[in-house]
């Protein structure tokens, strides 16, 4: 279902792009220049509108993406939570041998004045 | 009894080694394909970062376009501001998610690459000696015949402990996150592409200009191209006009990264990584992070320009 919406807005998005570039070329343009103010700024409002209509539909095919990532989020949390963990564990194992280690080693002094 | 204490020793340390070679397998298959998927990470964010600028930035050539037309209106600037607004908002949160990979990366190599087994397994030889030198001290038999050889076997076997309780995490997680990785690179696929097709179209309509400007105009016109000054700029005009742009090139070498990368994990989880795996990734971000590289020494060595 999300793979066909997203494919729908690709779609879309790739028809009204080769719109605007038309709407944009300096041949359209051209044309446009001997009309009336007024006219001119029909046609600019409009195609600044289609522009809009891009943006808009291009930020919500952003969001069906991010929308995508934030479902794999939890697990990719979880996972760097468990790395974690595990690097603290073995680090703390490291830390008792460490402190084992000088106990024993102040035990061997004493033992030796005896 | 001695002989019964020496075979449980061994089959201790045996059962060390066994376990270390998984860990050592794990580790690695990962080390490298953590790095591989920082440096792409890294380079994802800055093509983010280039891309947005550059929809913003066409988006205002677009409305300074129309003013040649008619005079701009408040309303009209209105507009486009708030689809920006939505498209900065999404670019953020996307930002955010390439982080979180960027974290999981960092966190998998920091376990992958921890010199914890190797010190783990010096405290222990050093725990032996001193265990060695209380028993000389209380004038009993030695722990070991050869003190030193005895030392350096604890300090092994304790090492090769720790390696096997890192490695068992390793492979725990591979198992547990083999499916999310695999997901996120493929969703990463997707956003590599929607950039590249925004990217092409906001250059697209300038490049049109341009091309109308630069290449048909004096192709038309009478002697615009006589002299050989005129033609070799008109042939480079052409020709840099006709060629992708360099921010295209990068996506798509960014969506080939990530598939590289997405067959490298896959590979990760069967203990199949071979060094090609991980170039194949880091040399389609070679000319990236090269890039990014550059323009950060431009914009170091002039803080004031665009």
């Amino acid at each position: 279902m999300a793979d066909d919406a997203t494919f729908t807005k690709t779609e879309l998005l790739a028809k009204l792009r080769d719109v605007e570039k038309q709407l944009y070329s300096r041949r359209v343009e051209k044309q446009v220049e001997p009309l009336p103010l007024e006219e001119r700024q029909k046609f600019v409002a409009s195609r600044l509108h289609l522009t809009a209509v891009i943006a808009k539909v291009n930020a919500s095919l952003m969001r069906d993406i991010r929308e995508d990532l934030e479902g794999q989020s939890a697990s990719l949390r979880q996972g760097i939570a468990d790395l974690d963990g595990s690097l603290r564990s073995l680090t703390s194992a490291k830390q008792w041998a460490s402190a084992v280690n000088g106990v024993i080693g102040l035990l061997g002094r004493v033992v030796g004045l005896l | 009894m001695l002989a019964r204490s020496a075979g449980r020793a061994l089959a201790a340390f045996l059962a060390a080694v066994s376990l270390a070679g998984c860990a050592t397998t794990a580790a690695s298959h990962v080390t490298p394909f953590a790095a591989a998927g920082t440096q792409y990470t890294q380079a994802v964010e800055a093509l983010l970062a280039k891309s947005t600028d550059l929809l913003v930035d066409a988006n205002s050539r677009k409305l300074l376009q129309g003013l040649s037309l008619a005079p701009g209106t408040e309303e009209l600037l209105d507009e486009q501001d708030a689809a920006m607004r939505e498209n900065l908002t999404e670019v953020r949160l996307l930002r955010r998610q390439l982080d979180l990979l960027g974290e999981y990366f960092a966190s998998l190599s920091a376990l992958a690459t921890s010199d914890v087994p190797q010190a783990f397994g010096d405290e222990l030889g050093r725990t032996a000696a001193a265990l060695d030198g209380v028993s000389t001290a209380l004038r009993q038999t030695g722990l070991f015949r050869d003190a030193a050889a005895g030392q350096a076997l604890v300090g092994d076997v304790g090492g090769l402990i720790v390696e096997g309780v890192r490695g068992r995490a390793l492979e725990r997680e591979l198992e547990r996150r083999k499916a999310t990785i695999a997901e996120v690179l493929s969703i990463q696929e997707r956003l590599l592409d929607a950039l590249r097709n925004q990217v092409l179209a906001d250059v697209e309509i300038d490049r049109q200009r341009d091309y109308d400007t630069e290449v048909v105009a004096p192709f038309e016109t009478e002697d615009a191209l006589s002299g050989d000054p005129q033609r070799q700029a008109w042939i480079d005009a052409r020709r840099k006009l006709l060629t992708d742009p360099v921010l295209v090139e990068e996506l798509d070498a960014a969506a080939a990264a990530a598939r590289a990368l997405r067959v490298a994990w896959a590979k990760v989880l069967v203990h199949r990584l071979t060094p090609g795996d991980v170039e194949a990734v880091v040399t389609k971000l070679e000319p990236i992070v090269a890039n990014v590289a550059a323009l950060e020494a431009a914009r170091a060595a002039d803080p004031g320009g665009d």
